[in-house]
């Protein structure tokens, strides 16, 4: 970010003292600065917007630029790739069996299928997204604060007439909006991909579906921008909180399946405890399972593209059952459905935003620190 | 002794000849010439015809001439003679030889029991007395009957009526059919494969006619008379049919509105207006209401039963419907029926299982006051 200042709309004299490098500007807040700054509170609000707005568009253009953000965009655009092959290649394999015995093919959600159906051979998209999105987050939030700290920018954009706060909202913001266009361009490019090979119109209620899939998938992600955010606040070097970042990515998506299994290989009762008993525990291990953002986001995402999902519940009793037709959900049903896993994603996107504005609202900021 | 011999014979032919020539000379006397037919006194129907064969003999020597002529019984009997075909007035008999006439009698309808004297008078051959016995009394008129006046079927059946029609007039006859169904009722006479509206039949002549009957498609269960008629101006004949109407049973159940699907929340309730409709023609009485629910569910009727519904009438009943709280949500099936000892009808509502959007307000809430925390931390840190 140390371009940005330039594009501050800022007095000449700051600009002046805020180019030479190894100078200080005057923090905000600090005691001998508290009547500069309270004239400055007089004049900033129109300008501050803007100025917000501004280490927005700078941020943004930053990572688009940077050689971090392109190298991932290609390995998840490969992998949306393949998995888009994978999946065109399952449906026409189902054509070809439908056309052979000569029934024909179950059209209805035939666009969704495209996000949730693979020939085995490469996971399908919803799979590669839940995975490799959070790389994204990660990718872009590691180094966000930390970086500029250690190269004493943080300072000086501080050192401008710009609330404090802005500068990490402008990170977030900023990183939101590029996994916004990231994941909707994929999403697109995956529906796009999916019209010309199969031929086959989404119905607005698929759209629909998709889009707020999408939007779910960009949440999701966000939360681990925020993650990574709160990181790159607490950890001064940009290493650590990158490993960090990692480090929650692997638990979650790797490990934390292995331990609940452990543990429900362990709990498992025994063949006397009777139906209750065995019902409860997988309740039980159904509700540590969602603890796990990245299970929340499978479960929503995947709910909204498999309208024939009925219940996220272990499992479905005889009762429950009986006299029950086989139909798809209303989009609402659905979307009803996944409300609390919905609702509690963008919790955790907000609390750990939440997090990370704390402990940078309360850090010290020196220059050279 | 050869004269002897000849003069005996000679007398023995004179006396031969002699006593020939008495004996017909009393048989000259007698008559010479009768009449004669074997059946005197023969019993016969109303309308039938006789026929008699009556010979003149001739015994004497000479040709015997006689006119003949009969006196009838009554005044609407038809006598004829006939001899070769052709009307006979007068006959001529060699002597010696015999001649036949026929005597045809056609006994009238219109005639009554009893004893009945015929003569044939026939001059030199004196006159024959013949006796007719009419051992039933006579009609004079038209018959029309059923094999089987009396058929019973529903109301969507036909009833089809074998008739015979019977002209016991001396003359040919034009009929006119007709039948004084109830409102609403169709008919059609058929004869010789055709419908017909009248028919011709010859004197002595019989029918078979077709009535095909198809009641209204209403018609309430009851025995209904039809009474037909075959008539012209000089004379008709009456029937009587019996169609026995049992009526059909018809239940219907279906919703006030036709809609066959309904909306529940998981747990909630649902009021659900039914219409049970007598389609039938008959009453139909204890009409219970029953349900095929999933597990966990119920379906309560008001009223539960129904003692009685008159045909074509419907009764409203008001089905609440409660979902199970653990039921999924999405689409189920839940199977009404109404049943009467006669028939029952199903009606299958597909319920649409909805989630509570309870829960889904509450999410809202709790991001709200994870905003406006947010928004506090803001108030608290920035800003300065």
């Amino acid at each position: 970010m140390g371009g940005l200042i330039e594009r501050l709309r800022l007095p000449a004299s700051l600009r002046r003292g805020a180019d030479s490098p190894g100078v200080s500007g005057g923090r905000p807040g600090a005691p001998g600065t508290q009547a500069r700054g309270a004239a400055e509170r007089e004049r900033r609000p129109a300008g501050s917007g803007s100025a917000f707005w501004v280490m927005v568009q700078k941020e943004f253009g930053d990572h688009i630029r940077s050689w971090r953000f392109l190298i991932l965009l290609a390995l998840v655009t490969l992998a949306c790739i393949g998995s888009i092959y994978s999946s065109i290649t399952a449906l026409k394999d189902a054509q070809e069996a439908a056309t052979g015995s000569g029934s024909e093919i179950d059209t209805s959600f035939l666009f969704l299928k495209m996000f949730t159906i693979s020939d085995g051979s490469l996971p399908n998209f919803l799979t590669f997204l839940s995975f490799l999105a959070p790389l994204i987050g990660i990718a872009i939030g590691f180094d966000s604060i930390n970086s500029e700290r250690n190269k004493g920018t943080l300072s000086r954009v501080m050192s401008q007439p710009v609330y404090r706060d802005d500068f990490l909202n402008a990170k977030f913001v900023a990183g939101l909006l590029l996994i916004a266009v990231v994941v909707f361009s994929l999403g697109f490019l995956v529906m796009g991909m999916g019209l010309l090979t199969i031929g086959y119109p989404p119905t607005p209620e698929e759209f629909w579906r998709v889009v707020i899939a999408l939007v779910i998938t960009t949440v999701y992600v966000g939360l681990w921008l925020n993650l990574s955010l709160l990181f790159s606040v607490r950890f001064k070097q940009a290493a650590t909180s990158a490993l960090s970042g990692i480090a929650v990515w692997i638990f979650f998506l790797v490990f934390y399946g292995m331990i609940v299994s452990l543990i429900s290989n362990a709990t498992t009762p025994d063949a006397a405890a009777g139906a209750d008993a065995y019902i409860n525990q997988q309740n039980w291990m159904m509700l540590l399972q969602r603890l796990s953002p990245a299970y929340l986001f499978q479960e929503a995402a995947s709910t909204l593209l498999l309208p024939d999902v009925r219940t996220l519940n272990p499992f479905v009793t005889q009762d429950q059952a009986y006299l029950a037709i086989d139909a798809p959900l209303s989009f609402g049903q659905s979307l009803l459905l996944v409300w609390p896993q919905v609702v509690a994603i963008v919790a955790e996107t907000a609390l750990s935003f939440a997090a990370s504005y704390v402990a940078f609202m309360r850090q010290e900021i020196r220059s050279r620190s | 002794m050869f004269t002897t011999i000849r003069n005996k014979i000679a007398a023995l032919a004179l006396v031969l000849c002699v006593a020939a020539l008495a004996a017909s000379a009393s048989a000259f006397a007698a008559g010479g010439a009768k009449l004669y037919t074997p059946y005197t006194s023969l019993s016969a129907a109303a309308g039938e015809s006789l026929s008699y064969s009556i010979e003149l003999i001739n015994d004497g020597d000479s040709i015997q001439t006689a006119d003949l002529s009969y006196d009838t019984p009554g005044s609407n009997w038809t006598i004829d003679l006939t001899a070769g075909g052709h009307p006979i007035k007068q006959v001529a008999v060699k002597p010696g030889e015999s001649e036949s006439v026929n005597l045809n009698v056609q006994v009238p309808y219109e005639v009554n029991k009893g004893d009945y004297a015929l003569h044939v008078n026939a001059g030199a051959f004196g006159s024959l007395a013949l006796k007719i016995n009419i051992a039933e009394q006579g009609t004079y008129k038209t018959e029309l009957t059923a094999e089987q006046p009396n058929m019973q079927g529903h109301s969507d059946s036909t009833f089809t009526y074998n008739l015979t029609l019977s002209n016991r007039t001396a003359g040919k006859q034009q009929y006119a059919l007709s039948a004084d169904a109830p409102v609403g009722w169709d008919y059609h006479f058929s004869a010789n494969g055709s419908n017909v509206t009248a028919v011709d039949l010859d004197a002595n002549g019989t029918q078979s006619i077709t009535l095909t009957l198809t009641p209204a498609s209403k018609a309430t269960a009851d025995t209904y008379e039809i009474p037909i008629q075959a008539s012209n101006s000089s004379t008709s004949a009456k029937a009587t049919m019996q169609a026995v109407i049992t009526g059909t049973y018809g239940l219907n159940l279906t919703t006030s509105d036709q809609r066959l699907s309904a909306n529940v929340t998981a747990g909630g309730t649902k009021n659900l207006e039914l219409v049970v409709q007598n389609t039938g023609t008959s009453d139909l009485e204890n009409i219970s209401l029953t349900s095929t629910t999933p597990t966990d569910w119920e379906v309560t009727f008001e009223p539960k039963t129904i003692s009685s519904i008159k045909p074509g009438e419907s009764v409203p009943v008001t089905a609440t419907i409660k979902s199970s709280g653990k039921a999924l949500s999405g689409d189920y099936v839940v199977g009404l029926s109404a049943q009467s000892t006669e028939k029952s009808s199903d009606a299958a509502i597909r319920v649409t299982v909805k989630t509570s959007v309870l829960w889904g307000w509450i999410g809202v809430v709790i991001i709200a006051a994870v905003l406006a925390g947010i928004y506090g931390l803001f108030r608290k840190y920035g800003r300065r």
